[in-house]
C-alpha cells in the first residue's frame, strides 16, 4: 500500500486542463456568505463525515456534551446528528455517504473521496522478470505467472524474492545502533582531501566518461547501430 | 602412475576394514567365554553360502524374531529377545560388553517410552518423532524399529539419514557395538565417496545426499521398508528434498514407514507438512538454563565474549565454558588470547587453569577429538579446580555433544551460507542467528547440571533483532544439482513440487539456466542425454560436465585429479606462525598459469614415489594437508570408478607435449565457462562475465596479473569481491568450447564485447587458414 500511496494522486486533486477548478471556488466563496458555519466542515466531505461517525460513536445521542471549547465547535455538531438520521454508507469504503451534502457541496463525488480510492482493488505493476529467460518459460509452462505476487509450492506460498545477505566485516556486536548525531559520524567521516591540479583534471575526465556512458545507456539505438556500426 | 594410486588407496581402505574388526573383536579376546565368536566372525562369509544355517538371502533367520508378529511386537517381547543369550540378528553368542552396553542404554530417556513409540510407529505410516539431544533417538529409534520392523524377513532395509557424514559414520559405529555386530555387516553407513555396507546389511545409516542419490535410481526407494529422517530440524538441502519425494512415495507404497526426527519443538511444522502425522515426543535429560543478557548493546563482540569467559572462570563456580564465534580465524585468536590471559590470571589471581580448544569444521579429527579431554586438574592439592573452555563455530551447537558444559557465552552471530541468483554467488557471511538457534545454543549448557548461558546481547535486540528460525537451507542455496537430482527422480513439475519452503521463483530459474548452458537440460528444460550422465556423479553439475567432457581434451586422467583436488578441503596449508615458509613451499609447486594447475602438480608431487616414502613427513615437510590429499585420492578412486562404469576413456597428453597444460586448462573451460572473467584495462581489477561484478584476484594465487582472461572456481565475498583459484584461459577458446553461452550478439557494448569480437575474429582467420592449407 505505502508504495501506491506515493505516485497516487487523488481524482480530486488532479487538475486538468478546462476543469474549472478555480471558477468553482468562487461559487463556493458565494455560497459561504449565507451559511459560513455549514460549510466548511462538509468542504471536505470524507473527512467531517468520518469526524461525524467518530463522534455519534463517542457521544450519547440524547445529550449532545458541550465540548469544552464551545462556541463554534458545538454548532458543528448539530450537522452531524442530522446526517445520523440518514445511514447510507458506500459498499466500498464503508463510510457513510451523504447525497444532498455531496450534490450540495460542489463537484466532489463520493467517489473521488481519498478514503474511497484507497479502498479500490488496484492492479499491481508487473514483476520486474525478463520474459525471454528459459527459466522463466520453463516455470510458466508449468502454470506459474510471475505477475501473480504467487510463490512456488503447492499452494503457490513460497518465497517472492531471494533472501538477501549482509555483509559483516567488523565486530559490532548485536543491535548496535549507530548514532544519528551529526558530531558523531563527522568524527567518522575522513577530512575532504586536497587534490592537485592532475587529479582534478582526472576527476574531470571521469565524470565526463560517466556522462557519456549514461548518455549511451539511454539513447543507444539498437537498430541504427545495425547499420551504422558501434560508433552511431 | 595413475595405475599404481587406486591399489594403494584400495590397499588403505582394507587396512580400516581390519582395523574397525580388530576393536569389535577387542572384548572376546579376554573373554574365553566367547572364543567360538572367531570361528563365527571369519567363517561369516562361508557361513553365508553354507545351508546348514538357516539363513534367508544372506539374512540370519533366528526363531525367536521369526515368532514376532510383524508390526505388533510389545516392549516386553524385544527385551526377552535383546537379553540373549544368542544375538537375534545373526545367531551368534553376545558379548560380554553388549550386555554392559544394554544395561546403559536402557537408562536412556527413549527406553522409557519404547511401547508407546510401538504403538505409534504400527498404527500409522508417517510420525514425527521430537526428541531432545541426549534423549537417544538416533541410536535406540532405528534399534526399536529393527525388532517390530524385522527387515531381515522380508528382504528389506531399514535406512537412518544424517546430515553429515561424520555423525552417520561414528553412529553406524556405536550401533553396530550396541547391536555387537561388525560394522559393515548387519549395521553399516553410506556416504559419499565411502560405502561400508554388505549383503546382510538390515540397518543402514547414511547422509541424506546419499539416500537421495538412490532415490535417483529408484524412485520408489524400493529396498527399504523403513526409512527415518533424523536432525531433520536442521532444514538441510537434501533432507528437505527428501521430505518432498517421501510424501509423494507415501502415496504409491503404502507399506513404508517413515520417521521424521527432529530435536527442536517447532515439530508442529513437520506435523502440519505431512498432513497431521502423529506426533510423539520424548522429553531430553536437560537442565533449568538460566540466561543472562547485556544492559547494553556491545560495541565488540568478540572483545565481550573474551572478556565473559575470564569473567566467567574468575568468578563461577566449576563447570566447562563453550564459547560460540563464527570462523576459524576468529576461533584461533580468541583461543590465543584467551590462554595469555588465563595464564596471567593464575599468576596474579591464583585461578585455577584454564585449558581452552578451538572446534571448527576444518579442524583435523584428531584435534576435535581433544574437546573431549577431561578439564585440567587444580594446581595443588585443595587449589582451585580447573576448567577447559571450548571455542567453537555453530557445530557445537546441534551436532557435536560435549558433556561438562555449564556456561555458555553466545555473542548472537555464526556464519550463514546465502545464493544471490542476480549474481550467481553463494557465500558465507556473518549473520544474527535465529531465536531458535539462540535457544539451542544457551541448551547446551544443561547437559549435566543447572547452567547459565551468557548472551552478548539485549533482551530486547533478542526479541526484535532475529528471527524465529533460521532459513531452510533450500531458500539459500544454489539449487543446480538440486535441480539436476530432481530432473533425474522425474519430478518436472518444479513449480508445484510440494517443498516445506519453496526456493524463489528466481533462484529456480537461475538454476534451469545454468543446466541449460551446462547443456544438461535442453531448450524445453528435458535432461539430456549429458545430464543423465552427469547426474551420475556426486558433483556439482558444472564439475560433472568438466569430467565428463574431459576425454574429448585428452586429458581425463588430470581432471580426474583436479576434480578430486576441488572436492576436498583445501590442501595447501598456511599456519599463522609460518607463513613465509608455507608461501615459499607453495611456489614450488606453483604454474604461472594458474591454481589448478598448481593443484595438480603438488597431487603429482605428492604421488611421486618419493613423496610416498613417507607422506606425512613429505606433506609436513611441504605444508600440504596429507588429510584433504589422501581424501582427494579416496574421492578420485570413487569418481574413477563411475567413470569407467559409464564408460569414459581415461587418458593423459603425453607430459613432453607442449599441449599438456594447455589441454587441462581447454577442458577447464568446459566446466567453468560461466566462471569467467576478464581484466579491465590495465587494471588490477576482472569484471566477471555476464555478472558485471567487479572482483580482484584473491592473494592466495600464484597466477601473474598479465592474463586477460580467467576462469574462478570460487567467489569470495567480503568489503572487496575477490575470486579464488583462478586459473588463466583464452577468449577463443571460450568462444570454441561454450558457444551458447557466448553468443556475442546478446553482449551489451563494452571491453568483453570487443574483445569477444576480436577472438572471433582470430577463429575464423585461423580457420580460414587451416582450409586454404587443405
Amino acid at each position: 500500500m505505502n508504495e501506491d500511496e506515493e505516485y497516487f494522486v487523488p481524482l480530486q486533486d488532479q487538475r486538468y486542463f478546462g476543469a474549472g477548478i478555480k471558477r468553482q471556488r468562487v461559487q463556493f466563496v458565494r455560497a459561504n456568505s449565507a451559511e459560513a458555519t455549514v460549510q466548511p466542515p462538509r468542504q471536505n466531505a470524507p473527512s467531517s463525515s468520518v469526524g461525524d461517525r467518530y463522534l455519534s460513536i463517542v457521544l450519547p445521542k440524547s445529550a449532545p456534551v458541550t465540548p469544552p471549547n464551545g462556541g463554534t465547535e458545538r454548532e458543528e455538531l448539530e450537522p452531524a446528528n442530522d446526517q445520523e438520521e440518514i445511514p447510507k454508507t458506500c459498499e466500498i469504503c464503508h463510510l457513510p455517504l451523504n447525497p444532498e451534502s455531496s450534490a450540495e457541496s460542489h463537484n466532489t463525488p463520493h467517489e473521488t473521496s481519498i478514503a474511497h480510492q484507497v479502498c479500490l482493488e488496484h492492479s499491481h505493476p508487473p514483476s520486474h522478470l525478463d520474459r525471454g529467460r528459459l527459466g522463466l518459460k520453463y516455470l510458466s509452462s508449468y502454470g506459474w505467472d510471475p505477475d501473480s505476487r504467487q510463490g512456488l509450492g503447492s499452494k503457490g506460498e513460497g518465497i517472492l524474492n531471494p533472501l538477501k545477505g549482509k555483509v559483516k566485516n567488523d565486530t559490532v556486536g548485536l543491535g548496535v545502533k549507530f548514532s544519528k548525531d551529526p558530531k558523531v559520524n563527522a568524527a567518522q567521516k575522513k577530512p575532504a582531501a586536497k587534490l592537485n591540479a592532475k587529479q582534478v583534471r582526472q576527476q574531470e575526465e571521469e565524470g565526463k566518461k560517466r556522462r557519456a556512458r549514461l548518455q549511451e545507456m539511454f539513447y543507444r539505438n539498437e537498430d541504427l547501430e545495425k547499420y551504422l556500426g558501434p560508433a552511431a | 602412475m595413475a595405475d599404481r594410486r587406486p591399489d594403494a588407496t584400495q590397499d588403505d581402505s582394507r587396512a580400516k576394514r581390519q582395523k574397525t574388526g580388530a576393536l569389535t573383536e577387542m572384548d572376546p579376546k579376554d573373554n574365553p567365554y566367547l572364543a567360538h565368536m572367531y570361528d563365527g566372525s571369519t567363517n561369516g562369509d562361508y557361513a553365508n553360502g553354507s545351508s546348514s544355517k538357516p539363513r534367508v538371502n544372506g539374512f540370519w533367520k533366528d526363531t525367536t524374531l521369526a515368532k514376532f508378529p510383524r508390526h505388533g511386537s510389545t516392549a516386553a517381547m524385544a527385551k526377552k529377545a535383546e537379553d540373549g543369550p544368542s544375538n537375534p540378528f545373526n545367531g551368534q553368542q553376545l558379548s560380554e560388553r553388549y550386555f554392559s552396553i544394554l544395561k546403559g542404554r536402557r537408562d536412556l530417556p527413549v527406553h522409557a517410552q519404547r511401547d508407546e513409540f510401538l504403538e505409534y510407529y504400527q498404527k500409522s505410516q508417517i510420525l514425527v518423532f521430537v526428541g531432545e539431544t541426549g534423549s537417544g533417538k538416533t541410536t535406540q529409534i532405528p534399534q526399536f524399529v529393527l525388532f517390530d520392523d524385522l527387515p531381515h524377513l522380508q528382504g528389506k532395509q531399514v535406512a537412518c539419514t544424517q546430515p553429515r557424514r561424520v555423525a552417520a559414520m561414528s553412529v553406524a559405529q556405536r550401533v553396530a557395538q550396541e547391536m555387537d555386530v561388525t560394522l559393515g555387516e548387519e549395521v553399516g553407513y553410506s556416504i559419499r565417496f565411502e560405502d561400508n555396507t554388505g549383503p546382510k546389511t538390515i540397518l543402514k545409516y547414511m547422509t541424506d545426499g546419499m539416500l537421495l542419490r538412490e532415490a535417483m535410481n529408484d524412485h520408489n526407494l524400493s529396498r527399504y521398508s523403513t526409512i527415518m529422517l533424523d536432525e531433520a530440524h536442521e532444514r538441510t538441502l537434501a533432507t528437505d528434498i527428501l521430505m518432498g519425494l517421501l510424501k509423494e512415495v507415501s502415496l504409491r507404497r503404502p507399506d513404508l514407514k517413515i520417521i521424521i526426527m527432529s530435536a527442536t519443538l517447532d515439530a508442529q511444522k513437520f506435523q502440519r507438512y505431512f498432513n497431521d502425522a502423529p506426533l510423539l515426543a520424548v522429553p531430553g535429560r536437560t537442565h533449568p538454563v538460566e540466561i543472562f543478557y547485556t544492559p547494553e548493546p556491545e560495541r565488540d563482540y568478540v572483545e565481550a565474549a573474551l572478556r565473559t569467559v575470564l569473567q566467567i572462570h574468575a568468578s563461577e563456580p566449576e563447570g566447562d565454558i563453550l564459547l560460540f564465534l563464527t570462523g576459524e580465524e576468529e576461533i584461533e585468536d580468541a583461543v590465543r588470547k584467551i590462554s595469555l590471559e588465563a595464564e596471567e590470571m593464575i599468576r596474579e589471581a591464583d585461578s585455577g587453569p584454564l585449558k581452552v580448544y578451538p572446534l571448527y569444521g576444518t579442524l583435523p579429527p584428531a584435534m576435535q577429538q581433544r574437546i573431549f579431554e577431561p578439564a585440567p586438574p587444580a594446581r595443588k592439592p585443595g587449589g582451585r579446580a580447573g576448567r577447559k573452555c571450548i571455542v567453537s563455530t555453530n557445530i557445537a551447537e546441534t551436532s557435536l555433544t560435549i558433556d561438562g558444559i555449564v556456561y555458555v557465552v553466545d555473542p548472537g552471530f555464526s556464519k550463514q551460507k546465502v545464493y544471490n541468483p542476480r549474481i550467481r554467488v553463494e557465500s558465507l557471511l556473518v549473520s544474527p542467528i535465529s531465536k531458535a538457534s539462540a535457544q539451542q545454543r544457551a541448551g547446551r549448557a544443561g547437559r549435566t547440571r543447572p547452567g547459565k548461558c551468557f548472551r552478548l546481547y539485549t533482551e530486547g535486540a533478542f526479541k526484535k533483532e532475529l528471527i524465529e528460525q533460521t532459513h531452510p537451507e533450500v531458500l539459500r542455496s544454489n539449487l543446480a544439482s538440486t535441480v539436476l537430482e530432481l530432473k533425474k527422480l522425474g519430478i518436472d513439475d518444479l513449480v508445484h513440487f510440494d517443498l516445506m519452503d519453496p526456493p524463489a521463483p528466481e533462484t529456480l530459474m537461475r538454476a534451469l539456466e545454468e543446466l541449460n548452458y551446462l547443456a544438461c537440460l535442453d531448450d524445453d528444460g528435458n535432461l539430456t542425454t549429458l545430464g543423465r550422465l552427469a547426474s551420475e556423479f556426486p558433483l556439482d553439475p558444472a564439475l560433472a560436465v568438466m569430467l565428463i567432457s574431459s576425454p574429448e581434451f585428452y586429458c581425463s586422467n588430470e581432471i580426474l585429479s583436479l576434480t578430486a583436488l576441488l572436492s576436498v578441503p583445501q590442501i595447501f596449508v598456511r599456519p599463522a606462525n609460518n607463513r613465509k615458509r608455507a608461501d615459499e613451499m607453495k611456489a614450488l609447486f606453483a604454474h604461472p598459469d594458474g591454481d589448478q594447475l598448481t593443484l595438480l602438480n603438488a597431487y603429482h608431487a605428492f604421488k611421486s614415489p618419493q613423496a610416498q616414502e613417507n607422506p606425512k613427513q613429505w606433506c609436513h615437510d611441504h605444508f600440504l594437508s596429507l588429510r584433504a590429499l589422501q581424501s582427494a585420492d579416496n574421492v578420485r578412486m570413487q569418481l574413477r570408478r563411475i567413470m569407467e562404469r559409464e564408460e569414459l576413456e581415461l587418458i593423459s597428453t603425453p607430459f613432453e607435449d607442449k599441449k599438456y597444460y594447455e589441454n587441462i586448462r581447454r577442458a577447464l573451460c568446459a566446466g567453468f565457462f560461466m566462471q569467467a572473467a576478464k581484466k579491465e584495462g590495465t587494471g588490477k581489477t576482472y569484471m566477471t562475465i555476464k555478472d558485471d561484478q567487479s572482483v580482484l584476484l584473491h592473494p592466495s594465487t600464484v597466477l601473474g596479473q598479465d592474463s586477460e582472461w580467467v576462469l574462478y572456481n570460487e567467489f569470495v565475498l567480503t568489503t572487496k569481491n575477490y575470486i579464488r583459484t583462478v586459473t588463466s584461459v583464452k577468449a577463443e577458446w571460450l568462444l570454441d568450447i561454450a558457444p551458447a553461452y557466448y553468443d556475442i550478439g546478446a553482449f551489451k557494448k563494452g571491453e568483453i564485447k570487443t574483445s569477444l569480437m576480436r577472438a572471433a575474429e582470430r577463429l575464423k582467420r585461423k580457420e580460414a587458414m587451416k582450409s586454404s592449407r587443405r
